[in-house]
Protein backbone atom coordinates (compact mmCIF):
# COMPACT_ATOMS: atom_id res chain seq x y z
CA UNK A 1 0.00 0.00 0.00
CA UNK A 2 0.89 3.85 -0.29
CA UNK A 3 2.87 6.58 1.46
CA UNK A 4 -0.25 8.02 3.96
CA UNK A 5 -1.30 4.25 5.11
CA UNK A 6 -0.03 5.02 8.26
CA UNK A 7 -2.97 7.47 9.12
CA UNK A 8 -4.90 4.80 8.43
CA UNK A 9 -7.47 3.44 11.13
CA UNK A 10 -6.89 0.38 12.05
CA UNK A 11 -10.22 -1.66 10.75
CA UNK A 12 -9.50 -0.23 7.71
CA UNK A 13 -5.98 -1.39 7.33
CA UNK A 14 -7.27 -4.86 8.05
CA UNK A 15 -9.44 -4.80 5.69
CA UNK A 16 -7.15 -3.20 2.83
CA UNK A 17 -4.98 -6.11 3.36
CA UNK A 18 -7.60 -8.67 3.82
CA UNK A 19 -8.72 -7.25 0.31
CA UNK A 20 -5.67 -7.38 -1.32
CA UNK A 21 -4.96 -11.10 -0.35
CA UNK A 22 -8.58 -11.85 -1.60
CA UNK A 23 -7.99 -10.00 -4.97
CA UNK A 24 -4.36 -11.48 -5.46
CA UNK A 25 -1.47 -10.10 -7.05
CA UNK A 26 -1.73 -8.95 -10.70
CA UNK A 27 1.34 -8.74 -11.45
CA UNK A 28 2.81 -7.30 -15.54
CA UNK A 29 4.90 -10.69 -16.80
CA UNK A 30 7.87 -10.91 -15.21
CA UNK A 31 9.73 -10.56 -19.36
CA UNK A 32 7.68 -7.06 -19.51
CA UNK A 33 10.43 -4.47 -18.95
CA UNK A 34 13.08 -6.28 -20.65
CA UNK A 35 10.95 -6.87 -24.02
CA UNK A 36 10.34 -2.61 -23.93
CA UNK A 37 14.64 -2.32 -23.62
CA UNK A 38 14.44 -2.85 -27.30
CA UNK A 39 12.29 0.24 -27.65
CA UNK A 40 15.37 2.37 -27.37
CA UNK A 41 15.98 1.61 -31.00
CA UNK A 42 12.49 3.20 -32.75
CA UNK A 43 13.71 7.11 -31.32
CA UNK A 44 14.71 8.30 -35.08
CA UNK A 45 15.77 12.00 -34.37
CA UNK A 46 16.03 12.57 -37.95
CA UNK A 47 12.42 11.91 -39.00
CA UNK A 48 9.87 15.43 -37.59
CA UNK A 49 7.84 13.51 -35.03
CA UNK A 50 4.05 14.24 -35.93
CA UNK A 51 2.14 14.65 -32.16
CA UNK A 52 -1.19 13.29 -30.94
CA UNK A 53 -3.66 16.48 -30.22
CA UNK A 54 -4.58 16.46 -26.92
CA UNK A 55 -7.88 15.30 -27.57
CA UNK A 56 -9.48 16.30 -24.20
CA UNK A 57 -13.24 15.95 -24.57
CA UNK A 58 -12.15 12.10 -25.02
CA UNK A 59 -10.15 12.05 -22.21
CA UNK A 60 -12.39 13.69 -19.95
CA UNK A 61 -14.59 10.97 -21.26
CA UNK A 62 -13.24 8.11 -19.71
CA UNK A 63 -15.95 5.49 -21.15
CA UNK A 64 -16.07 3.33 -23.91
CA UNK A 65 -18.18 4.79 -27.03
CA UNK A 66 -21.39 4.81 -28.56
CA UNK A 67 -22.13 1.88 -30.93
CA UNK A 68 -20.99 2.91 -34.50
CA UNK A 69 -18.78 5.87 -32.99
CA UNK A 70 -15.33 6.25 -34.80
CA UNK A 71 -13.17 8.86 -33.13
CA UNK A 72 -10.41 10.15 -35.30
CA UNK A 73 -6.45 10.29 -34.06
CA UNK A 74 -5.40 13.91 -35.32
CA UNK A 75 -1.18 14.02 -35.18
CA UNK A 76 0.47 17.12 -35.75
CA UNK A 77 3.98 18.55 -36.74
CA UNK A 78 5.59 21.18 -34.68
CA UNK A 79 5.20 23.85 -37.35
CA UNK A 80 1.51 22.77 -38.36
CA UNK A 81 2.63 22.02 -41.71
CA UNK A 82 1.17 18.25 -41.89
CA UNK A 83 -1.56 16.95 -40.07
CA UNK A 84 -2.33 12.92 -39.85
CA UNK A 85 -6.07 11.96 -39.21
CA UNK A 86 -6.35 8.27 -38.51
CA UNK A 87 -9.55 6.12 -37.48
CA UNK A 88 -10.45 2.68 -37.66
CA UNK A 89 -13.21 0.98 -37.84
CA UNK A 90 -14.35 -2.57 -38.53
CA UNK A 91 -10.66 -3.72 -38.89
CA UNK A 92 -9.67 -0.87 -41.60
CA UNK A 93 -7.12 1.70 -40.72
CA UNK A 94 -8.38 4.93 -42.76
CA UNK A 95 -6.52 7.92 -43.00
CA UNK A 96 -5.70 11.17 -44.59
CA UNK A 97 -2.13 13.01 -45.12
CA UNK A 98 -2.65 16.77 -45.11
CA UNK A 99 -0.26 19.52 -45.72
CA UNK A 100 2.30 17.05 -47.62
CA UNK A 101 2.81 14.73 -50.24
CA UNK A 102 3.41 10.70 -50.30
CA UNK A 103 3.40 8.08 -52.50
CA UNK A 104 2.79 5.54 -49.42
CA UNK A 105 2.51 5.07 -45.77
CA UNK A 106 3.97 2.21 -43.73
CA UNK A 107 2.06 1.28 -40.46
CA UNK A 108 5.19 0.48 -37.95
CA UNK A 109 4.57 -2.30 -35.25
CA UNK A 110 6.91 -2.06 -31.99
CA UNK A 111 7.71 -5.43 -33.13
CA UNK A 112 9.30 -4.06 -35.77
CA UNK A 113 6.60 -5.46 -38.63
CA UNK A 114 5.19 -3.31 -41.04
CA UNK A 115 1.85 -3.48 -43.77
CA UNK A 116 2.13 -0.54 -46.53
CA UNK A 117 -0.43 1.28 -48.08
CA UNK A 118 -0.79 3.38 -51.93
CA UNK A 119 -1.79 7.18 -51.05
CA UNK A 120 -4.43 8.50 -53.62
CA UNK A 121 -4.26 11.95 -55.16
CA UNK A 122 -6.05 13.46 -51.97
CA UNK A 123 -3.28 12.08 -49.63
CA UNK A 124 -6.37 9.58 -48.43
CA UNK A 125 -5.17 6.27 -47.58
CA UNK A 126 -6.77 3.08 -46.24
CA UNK A 127 -5.42 -0.40 -44.98
CA UNK A 128 -7.36 -3.42 -44.02
CA UNK A 129 -6.15 -5.42 -41.61
CA UNK A 130 -3.74 -3.63 -40.22
CA UNK A 131 -1.41 -4.96 -37.45
CA UNK A 132 -2.03 -4.86 -33.45
CA UNK A 133 -0.93 -3.42 -31.09
CA UNK A 134 1.31 -0.41 -30.71
CA UNK A 135 2.15 1.50 -34.47
CA UNK A 136 3.21 4.26 -35.75
CA UNK A 137 2.42 5.69 -39.17
CA UNK A 138 5.76 6.58 -41.32
CA UNK A 139 5.44 8.79 -44.53
CA UNK A 140 8.18 9.52 -46.85
CA UNK A 141 7.16 13.06 -48.70
CA UNK A 142 8.07 14.16 -52.36
CA UNK A 143 10.34 16.78 -50.43
CA UNK A 144 12.51 14.69 -49.09
CA UNK A 145 11.05 15.10 -45.70
CA UNK A 146 10.30 11.88 -43.32
CA UNK A 147 7.36 12.31 -40.74
CA UNK A 148 6.52 9.99 -38.11
CA UNK A 149 3.36 9.91 -36.08
CA UNK A 150 3.49 9.49 -32.58
CA UNK A 151 2.83 5.35 -31.70
CA UNK A 152 -0.20 4.64 -30.59
CA UNK A 153 -2.40 1.65 -29.64
CA UNK A 154 -4.81 0.18 -33.20
CA UNK B 1 29.81 6.97 -13.56
CA UNK B 2 29.33 3.41 -13.66
CA UNK B 3 26.45 1.32 -14.99
CA UNK B 4 25.75 -1.25 -11.95
CA UNK B 5 25.97 1.62 -9.79
CA UNK B 6 22.51 3.42 -11.53
CA UNK B 7 19.93 2.11 -9.39
CA UNK B 8 21.03 4.56 -6.85
CA UNK B 9 20.03 7.74 -9.39
CA UNK B 10 17.63 9.45 -8.75
CA UNK B 11 14.54 9.97 -11.24
CA UNK B 12 16.22 13.07 -12.82
CA UNK B 13 19.88 11.56 -13.25
CA UNK B 14 18.44 8.81 -15.22
CA UNK B 15 16.11 10.97 -17.49
CA UNK B 16 19.43 12.99 -18.19
CA UNK B 17 21.48 10.05 -19.16
CA UNK B 18 18.76 8.32 -20.88
CA UNK B 19 18.94 12.03 -23.16
CA UNK B 20 22.68 12.41 -23.19
CA UNK B 21 22.68 9.60 -25.86
CA UNK B 22 26.06 8.41 -23.63
CA UNK B 23 27.83 4.82 -22.53
CA UNK B 24 25.33 4.84 -19.77
CA UNK B 25 22.49 5.63 -21.75
CA UNK B 26 20.99 1.93 -22.03
CA UNK B 27 21.69 1.00 -18.52
CA UNK B 28 19.65 4.10 -17.53
CA UNK B 29 17.19 2.97 -19.33
CA UNK B 30 16.95 -0.62 -17.99
CA UNK B 31 16.50 0.93 -14.64
CA UNK B 32 13.72 3.51 -15.66
CA UNK B 33 12.18 0.21 -17.08
CA UNK B 34 12.72 -1.18 -13.91
CA UNK B 35 11.62 1.44 -11.95
CA UNK B 36 8.17 2.42 -13.40
CA UNK B 37 6.96 -0.47 -15.92
CA UNK B 38 5.11 -2.30 -12.55
CA UNK B 39 3.61 0.54 -11.66
CA UNK B 40 2.32 1.95 -15.44
CA UNK B 41 1.02 -1.85 -15.95
CA UNK B 42 -0.74 -1.19 -12.79
CA UNK B 43 -2.07 2.17 -13.83
CA UNK B 44 -3.38 0.09 -17.34
CA UNK B 45 -5.09 -2.34 -15.68
CA UNK B 46 -7.50 -0.37 -13.60
CA UNK B 47 -8.85 1.34 -16.36
CA UNK B 48 -10.45 -2.83 -16.81
CA UNK B 49 -8.68 -3.43 -20.00
CA UNK B 50 -6.89 -7.42 -20.38
CA UNK B 51 -3.38 -8.12 -20.30
CA UNK B 52 -2.29 -7.94 -23.36
CA UNK B 53 -3.79 -4.32 -24.43
CA UNK B 54 -2.34 -3.06 -20.91
CA UNK B 55 1.35 -4.57 -22.06
CA UNK B 56 0.61 -2.87 -25.44
CA UNK B 57 -0.26 0.33 -23.46
CA UNK B 58 3.15 0.15 -21.42
CA UNK B 59 4.85 -0.24 -24.66
CA UNK B 60 3.41 3.14 -26.24
CA UNK B 61 3.92 5.22 -22.75
CA UNK B 62 7.36 4.13 -22.79
CA UNK B 63 7.65 4.72 -26.65
CA UNK B 64 5.85 8.39 -25.73
CA UNK B 65 8.62 9.18 -22.99
CA UNK B 66 11.56 8.67 -25.29
CA UNK B 67 10.46 10.76 -28.16
CA UNK B 68 9.20 13.60 -25.94
CA UNK B 69 10.94 13.52 -22.96
CA UNK B 70 12.62 16.81 -23.55
CA UNK B 71 9.00 18.05 -22.27
CA UNK B 72 9.39 17.11 -19.20
CA UNK B 73 9.11 20.59 -17.00
CA UNK B 74 10.46 18.70 -13.89
CA UNK B 75 12.18 15.31 -14.43
CA UNK B 76 11.94 14.08 -10.98
CA UNK B 77 8.34 13.77 -11.52
CA UNK B 78 8.62 11.55 -14.18
CA UNK B 79 7.02 8.54 -12.77
CA UNK B 80 3.47 10.64 -12.64
CA UNK B 81 4.10 11.92 -15.76
CA UNK B 82 4.38 8.30 -17.50
CA UNK B 83 1.05 7.30 -14.93
CA UNK B 84 -0.81 10.40 -16.92
CA UNK B 85 0.26 8.42 -20.31
CA UNK B 86 -0.66 5.72 -19.42
CA UNK B 87 -3.91 6.86 -18.08
CA UNK B 88 -4.87 9.26 -21.28
CA UNK B 89 -3.86 6.53 -23.75
CA UNK B 90 -6.34 3.87 -22.15
CA UNK B 91 -9.24 6.72 -22.13
CA UNK B 92 -8.56 7.24 -25.49
CA UNK B 93 -8.49 3.52 -26.11
CA UNK B 94 -11.41 2.80 -24.29
CA UNK B 95 -13.17 5.51 -25.97
CA UNK B 96 -12.18 4.42 -29.60
CA UNK B 97 -12.22 0.94 -29.28
CA UNK B 98 -15.71 -0.78 -28.09
CA UNK B 99 -14.40 -4.09 -28.53
CA UNK B 100 -11.50 -3.50 -26.60
CA UNK B 101 -11.26 -7.29 -23.99
CA UNK B 102 -11.88 -6.34 -20.60
CA UNK B 103 -10.10 -7.92 -17.64
CA UNK B 104 -11.02 -11.32 -16.29
CA UNK B 105 -13.86 -11.34 -13.78
CA UNK B 106 -12.81 -10.53 -10.40
CA UNK B 107 -14.30 -13.79 -9.24
CA UNK B 108 -11.61 -15.40 -11.68
CA UNK B 109 -8.71 -13.89 -9.91
CA UNK B 110 -6.72 -16.45 -7.50
CA UNK B 111 -7.22 -15.31 -4.24
CA UNK B 112 -3.09 -14.71 -2.95
CA UNK B 113 -4.16 -16.21 0.81
CA UNK B 114 -0.48 -17.15 2.28
CA UNK B 115 -1.39 -19.47 5.02
CA UNK B 116 -3.09 -22.73 4.10
CA UNK B 117 -3.80 -22.98 7.66
CA UNK B 118 -5.93 -20.23 7.31
CA UNK B 119 -8.28 -23.06 4.89
CA UNK B 120 -11.92 -22.54 4.64
CA UNK B 121 -12.44 -19.26 6.70
CA UNK B 122 -9.69 -17.18 4.56
CA UNK B 123 -11.23 -18.83 1.24
CA UNK B 124 -15.06 -17.88 2.25
CA UNK B 125 -13.60 -14.59 3.20
CA UNK B 126 -11.81 -14.12 0.08
CA UNK B 127 -14.67 -15.07 -1.68
CA UNK B 128 -17.15 -12.77 -0.14
CA UNK B 129 -14.88 -9.60 -0.61
CA UNK B 130 -14.36 -9.88 -3.72
CA UNK B 131 -17.76 -10.56 -4.82
CA UNK B 132 -18.35 -7.17 -2.88
CA UNK B 133 -15.24 -5.64 -4.62
CA UNK B 134 -17.20 -6.62 -8.27
CA UNK B 135 -20.24 -4.81 -6.67
CA UNK B 136 -18.63 -1.41 -5.70
CA UNK B 137 -18.70 1.40 -8.99
CA UNK B 138 -16.05 1.68 -11.39
CA UNK B 139 -14.38 4.70 -9.62
CA UNK B 140 -14.04 2.76 -6.33
CA UNK B 141 -12.60 -0.19 -7.79
CA UNK B 142 -9.81 1.51 -9.94
CA UNK B 143 -8.96 3.56 -6.63
CA UNK B 144 -8.54 0.10 -4.32
CA UNK B 145 -7.00 -1.50 -7.17
CA UNK B 146 -4.17 1.29 -7.16
CA UNK B 147 -3.80 1.96 -3.80
CA UNK B 148 -3.65 -1.97 -3.04
CA UNK B 149 -0.53 -2.14 -6.39
CA UNK B 150 2.21 -3.95 -5.97
CA UNK B 151 4.53 -2.47 -5.87
CA UNK B 152 2.54 0.48 -4.37
CA UNK B 153 2.04 3.87 -5.81
CA UNK B 154 2.87 7.24 -4.48
CA UNK B 155 -0.51 9.35 -3.97
CA UNK B 156 0.67 11.77 -6.53
CA UNK B 157 1.04 9.01 -8.80
CA UNK B 158 -2.53 7.77 -7.86
CA UNK B 159 -3.59 11.57 -8.56
CA UNK B 160 -2.56 11.46 -12.05
CA UNK B 161 -3.65 8.03 -13.03
CA UNK B 162 -7.04 8.84 -11.69
CA UNK B 163 -6.96 12.26 -12.50
CA UNK B 164 -8.26 13.51 -9.14
CA UNK B 165 -6.23 16.08 -6.49
CA UNK B 166 -4.70 14.37 -4.40
CA UNK B 167 -5.84 15.37 -1.13
CA UNK B 168 -9.81 13.84 -2.11
CA UNK B 169 -8.20 10.15 -2.47
CA UNK B 170 -7.96 9.54 1.01
CA UNK B 171 -12.04 10.89 1.54
CA UNK B 172 -12.58 8.94 -1.15
CA UNK B 173 -10.78 5.39 0.12
CA UNK B 174 -12.98 5.96 3.07
CA UNK B 175 -15.83 5.87 1.20
CA UNK B 176 -14.75 3.07 -0.67
CA UNK B 177 -14.17 1.02 1.87
CA UNK B 178 -17.47 2.01 3.37
CA UNK B 179 -19.59 1.04 0.44
CA UNK B 180 -17.18 -2.18 0.96
CA UNK B 181 -18.23 -3.43 3.95
CA UNK B 182 -22.09 -2.45 3.44
CA UNK B 183 -21.74 -4.96 0.59
CA UNK B 184 -20.40 -7.86 2.85
CA UNK B 185 -22.87 -10.48 4.28
CA UNK B 186 -24.28 -9.48 7.33
CA UNK B 187 -21.79 -10.84 10.49
CA UNK B 188 -18.86 -11.37 8.38
CA UNK B 189 -16.11 -10.42 10.84
CA UNK B 190 -13.01 -9.61 8.59
CA UNK B 191 -9.09 -10.99 9.46
CA UNK B 192 -6.38 -10.97 8.01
Amino acid sequence: MTDADDQMPASDRILMRALAQALGRDQPPADLAARCEGLLGWLDVDAELAELLDQSALDSAGTRGPAGSTPTLEFTVADGSCVIEVSTTEGVLRGQLLGGEAFQVVVRTSAGTSQSALIDEFGAFEISNPPSGTVRLEFELFDSRRIHSDWFVV
Amino acid sequence: MQGEGLSACTDSELVALIRSAGHDREAAWTDMLRRYTPKMYAVARSFDIDKQTAEDLVQTAWLRFLERSHQLRDESSVGSWLCMIVRNEARRLVTRRRTIPTAEGWDQRPADIQSPAAGLVATEQAKALRSAFAKLGEDCRQLLTLVLADPPLSYDEIAVALDRPRGSLGPTRQRCLDHLRRLLPAGLEITE
